[in-house]
């Protein structure tokens, strides 16, 4: 199941029924569902972020392979940034020294089996990895 | 769907879904803040790292004039992700 999403906050409403219908569709147990949201609102959110000026819109799509979903964002008006690679945050770090960002793609990387990055005439993909058992 | 209100007894009670799209919107909200108050999550059905993020700025904020939030009944998905991401330690939660 894929769809083609527009370069603002706005459409994570769009996101989130993706979503909805792809576990609707592949008779998904629910109970996992707020895990694929947050790693796709984490990455869409960055990406639109960190290339607010990309040309067109983003495609994310979702696919099952036996037990394992595999989800991908595609950005084919970016500059390289690889989000595997980013600087997370000190998560142990006392309230004061608490700093904003990067605390999305940590929870991605704690949350998920595996994340990629491949970056090829100025299109992104992340594709996002993980068991449903 | 997501909405954000005081309740009877000056607690603070967001519900439904926090994503990014609302962040502009709670961080104003939560502009008025200046003295403890109880954060009740109850009603609450998922929260982003936008989200938190604005908690902890607020956090950050509360704690120079020694007042704070303290969180109380947030549902195990939102248990989960305060723990995942340290903010267990920022808040005490109950």
């Amino acid at each position: 199941m894929e769809r083609t999403l527009p370069r603002t906050i706005e459409a994570l409403e769009d996101l989130f029924d993706l979503v909805r219908q792809f576990f609707v569709q592949e008779g998904i147990d629910p109970s996992n569902k707020w895990i694929v949201e947050l790693a796709l609102e984490e990455l869409f959110t960055n990406t639109v972020k960190h290339n607010p000026r990309g040309g067109g819109d983003i495609l994310v799509r979702l696919n099952r392979k036996d037990d394992r979903l595999i989800l991908d964002l595609s950005d084919f008006d970016s500059e390289f940034f690889d989000v595997t690679k980013a600087k997370l945050p000190d998560i142990q770090a006392p309230l004061e020294e608490r700093q904003p960002g990067g605390l999305g793609l940590y929870l991605v990387k704690q949350l998920v089996d595996d994340l990629k990055y491949e970056y090829q005439g100025r299109t992104s993909k992340i594709t996002v990895i993980m068991s449903l058992e | 769907m997501f909405e954000i209100r005081v309740g009877n007894d000056g607690e603070i009670i967001p519900s439904g879904r926090f994503d990014a799209s609302q962040s502009e919107r709670v961080a104003k909200f939560l502009e008025e803040v200046t003295e403890s108050r109880v954060l009740d999550l109850r009603e609450l059905d998922y929260i982003s790292s936008a989200g938190l993020g604005i908690l902890v700025h607020v956090q950050q904020r509360l704690r120079k004039s020694g007042e704070a939030l303290r969180i109380v009944n947030a549902n195990p998905q939102v248990r989960d992700i305060f723990r995942f991401s340290g903010l267990d330690q920022l808040f005490e939660i109950e």
